[in-house]
């Protein structure tokens, strides 16, 4: 049997295995409600973040209590860094899937880049978010007016604080496996242009 | 017949099997190809201009599937296995079939393990391709096609040996 004739053989088998295409119109709305609700997520954690960010510098100006002053550069950093992972890390476009194979590896590695970065910065912002929450706990017992309501905020900034860390730490880890991903495919794709 | 119905209709079978070769799991082979439906929807506009379809729609369905793996690393994989995946064909009897779906499988499984570079000219090849149109979608030489599909051949048989 020649190679040709081994390989020509299998193309039954490969070819056998297909699938109903029927509903690949519902496939694709699907795939584009899918992506849109996607972007309104990210838009609206944005939008969040910097609705609190504008209503504690407007408290800043008005009552000038150092704990508005914290929890504005708290919200200001969240939404700064949301801000930079939707314009950073958007899902490619359909027509940058036409590159070389090579190109869009360098832009999957780009993104993955920014992404750990993101990743760090939020991990950052999570301990902000702890000494926040302590200075919330050290005001309500030093010189709160009326003790026991800056220790509940404390305590849900502490919790968001944790979760938000041990959430971004998984996140890191998964975007460093990513960016392993994308090097060793990088650099099989070289070696066989090499060969 | 509109140009995405049409390229479901000519390539979309093929496009499921590129799919399947770089996904086992059946749940995510499903949502790569609906990765690759949908990243081929927005280049529609720049897929009109081309003279030929099939080697810019395969290039697509390769890129969206390489940087989906990439992102794939990251998570657990399921071990669900690709047979689930396969339909029924034309069924001449229930043993043959059973024959039929194993070598399919066992195919299937051997082109997923093979490196990046060779999977990508295989798959195509099994598709029909001539070197021609392979060389046009991977972008490389219709030379540099043929010494792939021969150290690709040399793998898979001694995998399917």
């Amino acid at each position: 049997m020649s190679d040709d004739d081994f390989l020509d053989g299998l193309k039954g088998d490969w070819q056998s295995q297909d699938a109903d295409l029927q509903a690949y119109a519902d496939l694709v709305a699907e795939g584009e409600q899918k992506l849109c609700k996607e972007r309104t997520h990210r838009l609206g954690q944005m939008a969040v973040f910097w609705a609190f960010a504008a209503f504690f510098t407007w408290q800043v100006f008005n009552a000038g209590h150092f704990l508005f002053h914290v929890a504005a550069v708290v919200f200001l950093t969240a939404g700064l860094i949301a801000l930079a992972d939707f314009v950073f890390l958007r899902r490619m476009h359909g027509e940058a899937y036409l590159q070389q194979a090579g190109e869009v590896l360098d832009q999957a590695e780009r993104q993955a880049r920014i992404g750990l970065r993101l990743a760090e910065g939020m991990k950052a912002h999570a301990v902000l978010l702890a000494v926040c929450s302590a200075l919330m706990f050290g005001y309500d017992i030093v010189a709160a007016s009326e003790p026991g309501r800056g220790m509940l905020i404390g305590l849900v900034i502490g919790g968001a604080a944790v979760f938000m860390w041990f959430a971004q730490r998984g996140r890191y880890c998964e975007v460093r496996a990513e960016l392993d991903g994308v090097r060793a495919m990088r650099a099989e794709l070289q070696d066989a242009d090499e060969s | 017949m509109s140009t995405l119905e049409r390229i479901i209709s000519d390539y979309g079978q093929g496009l499921r099997r590129v799919a399947a070769s770089y996904e086992a799991d059946a749940m995510l082979q499903e949502d790569l190809f609906q990765e690759i439906l949908l990243a081929i929807h927005q280049a529609l506009p720049a897929l009109r201009e081309k003279e030929r379809l099939a080697p810019y729609v395969y290039r697509i369905a390769h890129n969206r599937s390489v940087s989906h793996v990439a992102k794939a690393v990251g998570r657990k994989k399921g071990e669900a296995s690709a047979a689930d995946d396969v339909e029924e064909g034309q069924e001449p009897s229930p043993e043959s079939a059973m024959i039929a779906s194993e070598r399919a499988h066992r195919l299937a499984d051997a082109v997923r393990r093979l490196p990046l570079t060779y999977r990508q000219v295989v798959t195509l090849y099994l598709e029909e391709m001539p070197y021609a149109e392979i060389a046009e979608a991977l972008d490389i030489s219709p030379s540099n096609v043929g010494v792939r599909i021969n150290r690709a051949k040399q793998m898979l048989k001694e995998m399917l040996a």
